[in-house]
This record gives structure tokens, sequence and C-alpha cells, in this order.
């Protein structure tokens, strides 16, 4: 399935350069080019595509300006394309799949890719889901009551069973399973096995939605756990408490999680 | 006392040397790596001819040193033609030197932030770009350079160029009382017909009549020959 595209510079030599460097990517089908914040925001609500990559410094609306100024649609997965760091928290805080630094890597663009597949193919299998639930509810609500328990068997295949993870210039290949919590480091996510621990770079939503939510339950603004390895509850003051894993290892439960506590413990 | 005070105005120039703009250098390695692809080598190669003179005459300039004003237009010359290639007929520059003031000494860089902020505060924000104007004129035994653009002007709650760059505008205002005491006049102002302008005045010196600055003036001349 093609990965319908809008570029956003107000370079063309700029434009140029990525339109070239994302030739090799076959599913990539460029729809637009745009040159300035103004026309983006046109051309994106036009065309809908599903991605879009954005400079930053642009005249009139600038890249977090098209953001905001879509918002009112199903807005696309961006990519901030930028020539210096200084904005890369403000761009992850605009909900961004990735940034990328000019000159763009070949290699670099690749991760990035992978990731835009990635999260394409989970939007598109929940709008399917939301589409078919839509028609049939309206035209057979019993038959709606069926879809939502196949919509659980459907749920579990749609996450991950191995997660790539680049780490110290190599590359794991993790079985899901086996991780038994995930901590968050600013951008980073500390991924924690019985018997290693790698780090990640994706933010803690992203990472969330790849892994199924009936295993890994967020228990802290911070971390995660596999609820399969916890092997003990340890009350403590306040509501909060301690969960006691296959390792030893002991993680605070928050307040605000602990409805999530109770679920699992009765 | 005297080595003290010696010691700290050196450190005060230092930091008020110019800085480049990492933007500008990512942005134009980008275009050269584009022109590489693109196979149009003639043109990748007169970009980074172009970078490599301006990056010669911005890392190894001296804080203190003052140059002939022909060679500071030389290098904002080279510096815009670089953006030009990135903006194209959005940027459109202007330059009137009087011939009488070609030679008269300036600190090195000086008008540099000053055509980086307009191409940041005019040229980038609008959508048809603007003018970037430089003038040099003789007036009395002072030489008046204005360097103006045909921007928005300044924005509702943007105070000061200098406010936002940092080291902009304050920067230039900094160095030449350094290098004049009260001998100089710093102003900047929006136009009446809009668009922004900086005015500044300083004592015509030449290489022929300074000392000291005679000296590096040859040098920095030297260069430009070598």
């Amino acid at each position: 399935m093609s990965i319908r595209t809008i570029l956003v510079d107000d370079e063309k030599l700029a434009i140029q350069g990525l339109e070239l460097r994302l030739q090799p990517f076959d599913d990539i089908e460029i729809v637009a080019t745009c040159h300035n914040g103004r026309e983006a925001i046109r051309k994106i609500k036009t065309l809908k595509p599903d991605l879009v990559f954005l400079d930053i410094q642009m005249p009139g609306f600038d890249g977090f300006s098209v953001v905001q100024g879509v918002m009112d649609i199903d807005p696309p997965l961006f990519v901030f394309v930028t020539a210096y760091s200084e904005h890369a928290i403000k761009a992850f805080e605009a909900q961004a799949i990735d940034y990328l630094m000019k000159p763009v890597e070949p290699e670099r663009l690749a991760d990035t890719m992978d990731r835009v597949r990635s999260r394409l193919a989970d939007k598109r299998t929940s709008d399917e889901l939301d589409r078919l639930r839509n028609v049939i509810n309206e035209v057979a609500p019993d038959a709606a009551d069926n879809l939502s328990s196949m919509d659980d068997d459907l749920g579990s295949t749609r996450f991950e069973k191995l997660i790539n993870i680049k780490d110290r210039g190599q590359i794991f290949r993790v079985d899901v399973e086996s991780i038994e919590r995930i901590d968050a480091a600013g951008d980073y996510m500390c991924i924690y096995t019985a018997d290693n621990s790698l780090i990640l770079r994706e933010t803690m939503k992203d990472l969330e939605k790849r892994l199924d939510p009936r295993t890994f339950q967020r228990v802290h603004r911070s971390t995660i756990v596999n609820l399969d390895q916890v092997r003990q509850v340890k009350p403590h003051t306040n509501g909060e408490c301690f969960l006691v894993l296959e390792s030893g290892a002991q993680v605070k439960v928050s307040r605000s999680y602990r409805d999530v506590v109770a679920r699992f413990v009765h | 006392m005297m080595r003290l005070e010696a010691q700290a105005t050196s450190a005060q120039l230092t930091m008020l040397r110019y800085q480049l703009n990492p933007h500008f250098l990512f942005n134009t390695l980008n275009s050269i790596s584009t022109l590489v692809l693109l196979k149009q080598t003639e043109q990748a190669n007169a970009m980074l001819s172009r970078l490599s003179s301006f990056l010669r005459f911005t890392l190894i300039n001296e804080a203190a040193a003052k140059v002939p004003l022909t060679q500071e237009v030389e290098t904002l010359k080279l510096y815009l033609d670089i953006e030009k290639m990135r903006f194209e007929e959005r940027l459109r520059t202007y330059f009137t030197i009087e011939p009488a003031v070609e030679n008269a000494l300036v600190p090195s860089l000086l008008l540099q932030p000053l055509v980086e902020n307009a191409i940041k505060y005019a040229v980038t924000p609008k959508e048809e770009g603007a003018d970037i104007s430089v003038t040099a004129q003789l007036v009395g035994q002072r030489v008046r350079i204005t360097v103006s653009d045909t921007g928005p002007g300044l924005q509702p709650g943007q105070q000061d160029h200098s406010l936002s760059t940092g080291v902009g505008m304050a920067n230039t205002r900094e160095r030449l009382s350094q290098a004049y005491g009260d001998d100089q006049r710093f102003e900047h102002y929006v136009k009446a017909g809009g668009g922004f302008e900086v005015l500044l005045e300083l004592p015509y010196q030449s290489r022929i009549i300074s000392g000291e600055d005679n000296q590096t003036g040859a040098k920095q001349q030297g260069k430009i020959s070598a």
C-alpha cells in the first residue's frame, strides 16, 4: 500500500534533496510539494496525505503552526526536518513521529520509514475496524456484539512479538514476553529483561501502542510492567504500592494507577 | 591594574567575536549535498568555494581586528551569495558603497550579525522575501553605514531584534563602543515606509593614518589577494 506523502520546505533545493533521498522507498508516493506553511495547510486538508515531511523555519506559518492548523482534520503523521537540533523537544511535543536533521542520512531515513509503516499499519487496522463496526451497528446491531469479541482476537495479533532495539551499535531482537519492565528516561526507554537492559529511542506513548495492553500495563508515569511477571503486591502508604517482579526488582505503583493493580490481583 | 584591564577587555572582545550560525552552516551543507546528488557539480563546487572563503574569514577572524570596508563588504557578499542559492528570488541585495570610504577601517564582521538578522526577520518570514540594502558614505570625517530591509519591521511583542538573537545587534553595538568609546553612533528604527534599518557612524580611519591597525589591515588585505 502506498504512503501518500507531502513535502514542505521553503527551499527548492531542500525539497529536491528530500525527493531524491526518498526515491529508494517504493511505497512513498509524493502527492504534493509545498514552499510555505499556508500552502501546506491547504494541501494537507484537501489531499489528506498519510505522511508529511515538514521544515520548521518557514515564512508565514512555521512548521509548528502547520501542525496546529490541521488539527481539526484527522492529522497525518509528521516528520520534522530541520538544519539544527534546537527544536527537537518542541517537535516531539507536537506529536511528531520523528525528527530528522539536514542533510538527511539514508540509514536514518530508513529507520523513520520503518516507524511510519508500523504506525500506519496500526492506524489502518483500527480505522478499518471502526468503519466495519459503524456499518454493522447500522445494518445489524446484534452482530455488533460478536464483532467486539472478534476485535479482541484481532487485537492480539496486532501487537508486535519481537521488538528491534538498536543499542551500542547492535540490533537486538527482543521477545516481547521476556520484557520485565520498561522505564522512561527523557526521550529514551530502558527495557529490562531477566538478564539484560537495553535502551530504545522512542516515546512512552509510541511504545505503549506497540505492546498488548492486556500484558503490558502502565503503573507509573514513567514505568510499564509486564503483568505476567508480577509475583507479589506489597501495599505502601497513601494508596501507593510496590510490585515485586520475577527478577526480584520492585516497582512502585502510583496512586493514579492503583485501580490497575486492583484489576489483576482480584 | 592596566594588565587586568587589558585582559578583561580582551576577554570581552573574544566573547563578542562573531559566532557562526549553525542553521546557516547545516542548511548550506544540505544544499551542497543535494547538488552533488543531482550531479550539478559545478554549482556544488561554486557553493563549496564560497563557503570555504566565508569560513576562512569568520573562523580566523580576530576579535580586535579592523579591516577595510571593501573586505567587510566582500565577506557579506559571500554570505549573501550562499543564502541566495537557498532563497533564490526571495532574497534581493543592494550595495551602495562610496569610493571615498572603501578603504575605511571597520571592526571585522561588524555588519555580519545585522545582515543575518535581516535574513531571519525580513526574508525568512515573508513568502515574497525582502530586499536587503547596505550603504556606506563619508559624512565629514565620519563613515556612515546603514543596513536596511523591506521586512515587516518590528513585530508586536518583539521589542528589539537584539532581544531575540542575543548575540545580534547588542553585539554590534558593544563592539562599536569597545573600538571607539563614545566616538560612534548606533541607531535602529522602523523606516517610514516599513522595514527595519540600522544606522552606524564611526570615525574615518584608514590604513595610512592608524599605526597598529595599519598592520592588521595590511595582513588581512594580504589574505584577500593571496
